[in-house]
């Protein structure tokens, strides 16, 4: 069955309408202001001129005229005004991994981050906040312009849906070029299988760029733990490079503490910068990874 | 460290298969992967041991050369020459006399049952001693020489079978202890069904006897021959000789048919172990003769029936070689049983002549015959150690008991143009001239050999009433059948040429007497045998042992000793050092290699598959 958004048909991989209803009551977690006191679906650390009261203060010279509360000048003849909280409006970049790499395990990692991605975007827009998203290559991909309301969940499935592995990674370089958009810094989420030595320099820039960054590192599960014997020649998805391995049960271990080794260092450096590393794999649900893993990373809430 | 099999080698080859196969496997598997980013890491964390990475990842195939390589040592059976200290030498006498084939009351003959006690001898002894196997039949046989393999021993052991005669244990029993003797702390033993008649016979001096079989009486014909009385030609006389080979005494009767004619009969009373022989005058002329013995309680009626027919003797051939041999000729034919035939000088065929004897006159061949030879008035032969010959100048001095002189009265003898020589250091000089020999006869390389100096064409000499009975004593002497003058009771047939391993270049006989004569290849190597008993025969490669074998010497049916191809196995070499040197095979434990090695490839191939 095909289900409808705003009279659109909704993708295979957005989420479904029981996922969309247990994502309702969840939005993503900002810990920080990023100074957008624009109409949102947030308060703001920041006082402004929402309906929403928050206290009084006394007058000061240059305060606006109808924020004085009359009433308490009538009980105590002394000027205050009404101090309002100021709802923020959070801006959510969602960067998707499309190089090739991506393409690999079952389901592959491509679509598991697409789903995760547009299941966050849905809670983003839901949620009022403003949603931006781009995919990354071996350069900056096609890109989501900023957009807020639920109207937009269907152009961003659109966007997502467009979007497929190929080619080479260039992390940093597609990073960059996203941040020179000089777009208005927020919650960064970044879905990849960091696959590329320059994976560190691209989530440095965009913790460096202000945002809150999330790493999904997605890996499937042959890529953690392959099983092959013999003389075989692994070929790189992406470059089309090759080199021979005897698959002998030492060479296996070695592999797997090199990917150990590299997952904890990759930790480490996010962790570092205050970025929140979130480590799944291709072959989790998209539920377990909205409502579980998400949530226990603190990336929702 | 020797080969047996050097030619397995060419099993290498195979290893050109395997790297073939290699070449040619199926292309590896092609897997696609995410990335090499983290297994270019993983490859160069192990970058450090590139070799060792190269010979894990064809561990497989070095393990194939591998195996192949050490199959092919294994099949080409590499050798040792090992050294081992040896135990005193045992010598087991098996009587295969006629009376071993008796069958006792459960069924079982006398010779299984002495196989049965010879093997369980064999295996009560010690692991170090060298075995000997010796049949005692009418010739006595060594089967096993001095080996240090027991199972070879009993192998021949459960082959030996009863002869259709009687043993002579006593030549047994000598050519056993020449291979053990007691003296010096070896065993002989002997199983036979014919206990010792006098324990002080110094035939079964230091002997362990085992009897097998009931005590019974075996009556047995031991000869039968006919002949025509030199009195009275037209009437036969015949010889029967009747032996008791059994434990206790026993009556018999001896019947001898002439023909189809009625039997001649008597009676005759035989202890155990008595020979008795019968001569039966004035048979009539006949066809064939039968003589049979017949013993109410013979233990064997296998040997109780003979047969024997009139036969004129055997003539003895003689060539004569030369450009003048004719009055030789004359005086051989003279000889009794005897046919000379001439043959000049350039029509002598040595290779198609199959004399008895040779008499080369004025002339010798390159190549010396391997029966007797006597040479008149040669040139110089190098081989025989004859210089070139000289005139003689005064008269001739005989020696005393000159086979060649017998019945000559020396002062008879004319001295014309005859020549001497200096006498070879295997001469017995005849006659002599000073320091020369004019007359000389002696065994070379087992050869009867004359050398005469007379003038035999000169008419004072043919034609001198002594010159046929000098020539009979030439043949009564050279006679290659005849037995040599040295009181041996074995009679020596033709001398004994040695067969050379297809390797060696020399060979050294040691006789009974632990005399050692070498003989250098390609030169002929006749052997001399005079004395009866065991020779071990070893041929060299320079220093190296190449094969070796022991023999006994059985007049008659030894003319050819063959050597070639005789590996030395189990045989042994042994010396009076208690010590033998024998070749271990090596290739049981290089084929247990290989099987370790296959038994590796297996475990490597399954534990790379199982990561799969």
């Amino acid at each position: 069955m095909t289900e409808r958004t705003n009279g659109a048909a909704l993708p295979a991989f957005a989420p479904d309408a029981a996922l969309r209803a247990k994502l309702a009551n969840l939005s993503l977690v900002s810990q920080r202001p990023h100074g957008h006191l624009h109409t949102g679906g947030r308060r703001s650390r920041a006082t402004g001129s929402s309906i929403e009261f928050a206290d009084h203060r006394s007058y000061s010279p240059g305060d606006d005229y109808r924020q004085i509360d009359w009433n308490i000048y009538a009980r105590t003849d002394e000027l205050f005004v009404k101090v309002r909280e100021s709802e923020e409006t959070l801006v959510v970049h969602l960067l998707l991994d499309v190089s090739g790499s991506m393409a690999s395990g079952a389901p592959t990692k491509f679509e598991v981050a697409r789903a995760v991605l547009a299941a966050l975007g849905w809670t983003a827009l839901a949620s009022r906040d403003v949603v931006a998203g781009a995919s990354l290559g071996v350069d900056l991909g096609e890109t989501f312009a900023p957009r807020q309301g639920e109207a937009y969940v269907a152009r961003l499935f659109e966007f997502l849906e467009r979007q497929q592995p190929s080619g080479e990674t260039a992390l940093a370089r597609a990073v960059a070029a996203y941040n020179a958009r000089a777009l208005q810094h927020g919650v960064a989420v970044l879905a990849s299988d960091l696959l590329a030595p320059d994976a560190p320099r691209a989530i440095g820039a965009l913790a460096q760029r202000g945002h809150e960054v999330t790493v999904i590192h997605v890996l499937d599960e042959d890529f953690v733990n392959p099983a092959f014997a013999d003389e075989v020649e692994l070929v790189d998805a992406e470059g089309g490079d090759a080199v021979e391995v005897l698959g002998d049960a030492d060479l296996l271990n070695a592999y797997r503490q090199a990917v150990g080794d590299w997952t904890s260092e990759l930790q480490r450096f996010c962790h570092r910068r205050h970025v929140r590393y979130v480590p799944i794999r291709s072959n989790w649900t998209v539920e377990d990874i909205m409502l579980r893993r998400l949530r226990e990373h603190g990336t929702l809430a | 460290m020797n080969w047996a099999a050097p030619l397995a080698f060419a099993w290498a080859g195979l290893t050109l298969v395997v790297l073939v196969f290699f070449l040619l496997r199926p292309r590896r598997q092609r897997i696609v992967v995410a990335s090499l980013f983290v297994w270019r890491r993983t490859i160069q964390a192990r970058a450090d041991d590139t070799w060792l990475a190269w010979l894990r990842r064809h561990a497989l195939l070095l393990l194939q050369l591998l195996t192949i390589v050490v199959f092919t040592l294994a099949l080409a059976r590499p050798e040792r020459l090992a050294t081992v200290e040896l135990g005193p030498p045992v010598a087991v006498v098996m009587d295969v006399s006629a009376s071993m084939a008796i069958a006792e009351g459960d069924g079982t003959s006398r010779i299984e049952r002495a196989r049965e006690e010879a093997a369980a001898f064999l295996n009560s002894l010690d692991d170090d001693r060298r075995t000997s196997l010796i049949t005692a039949g009418a010739v006595p046989r060594t089967l096993v020489a001095q080996t240090s393999d027991r199972a070879e021993v009993i192998r021949f052991l459960s082959g030996i079978e009863p002869e259709a005669s009687h043993g002579r244990l006593d030549t047994a029993l000598d050519m056993a202890r020449s291979l053990a003797s007691p003296a010096a702390g070896g065993i002989v033993a002997l199983f036979t069904d014919q206990p010792p008649v006098e324990a002080s016979n110094p035939v079964y001096a230091g002997v362990r006897t085992v009897v097998v079989g009931e005590p019974a009486p075996n009556v047995a014909l031991d000869s039968f021959q006919v002949r025509r009385r030199l009195d009275k030609p037209d009437t036969v006389q015949g010889m029967v000789a009747a032996r008791n080979d059994g434990t206790t005494g026993a009556a018999a009767e001896i019947l001898v048919t002439a023909g189809r004619g009625s039997p001649t009969s008597r009676a005759i009373s035989l202890t155990a172990g008595e020979r008795q022989i019968l001569v039966f005058d004035d048979l009539p002329v006949a066809a064939g003769y039968q003589a049979e013995v017949r013993a109410p309680d013979d233990g064997l009626s296998a040997d109780n029936l003979a047969f024997a027919s009139l036969a004129e003797p055997s003539r003895l051939s003689v060539v004569v070689v030369g450009n003048d041999p004719w009055p030789i000729v004359r005086a051989l034919q003279a000889v009794p049983a005897v046919t000379a035939q001439a043959i000049a000088v350039d029509s002598f065929d040595q290779d198609n002549s199959t004399a008895d004897f040779y008499v080369f006159q004025g002339f010798a061949p390159e190549l010396l015959p391997s029966t007797s030879a006597v040479f008149v008035q040669p040139p110089a032969v190098p081989s025989l150690g004859l210089d070139a010959p000289t005139s003689a100048d005064t008269h001739p001095l005989a020696m005393a008991n000159s086979p060649l002189l017998k019945s000559i009265d020396v002062g008879d003898l004319v001295s014309g143009s005859d020549v001497t020589y200096a006498p070879p250091a295997w001469a017995q000089v005849d006659l002599s001239v000073g320091e020369r020999a004019l007359l000389a006869h002696g065994v070379v390389d087992g050869r009867r050999t004359a050398v005469i100096g007379f003038d035999m064409a000169g008419a004072g000499v043919s034609q001198a009433p002594w010159f046929p009975l000098f020539w009979s004593n030439v043949v009564r002497w050279a006679d290659p059948f005849a037995p040599l003058p040295d009181g041996a009771h074995l009679e020596p047939g033709r001398p004994v040429r040695l067969i050379q391993h297809p390797r060696s270049d020399r060979v050294a006989v040691t006789n009974p007497a632990n005399e050692t004569i070498e003989f250098t290849m390609p030169k002929p190597a006749v052997l001399d045998v005079t004395v009866p008993g065991a020779y071990t025969i070893r041929q060299f490669v320079g220093q190296e042992l190449v094969a070796q074998t022991s023999i006994d010497y059985v007049p008659g049916i030894a003319g050819r000793i063959g050597l070639a191809g005789v590996p030395a196995g189990p045989g042994a070499t042994v010396d009076s050092a208690q010590r033998i040197q024998h070749q271990v095979e090596l290739w049981p434990w290089v084929a247990g290699l290989v099987l370790a090695l296959v038994l590796v490839e297996w475990w490597v191939f399954h534990r790379v598959r199982g990561v799969r």
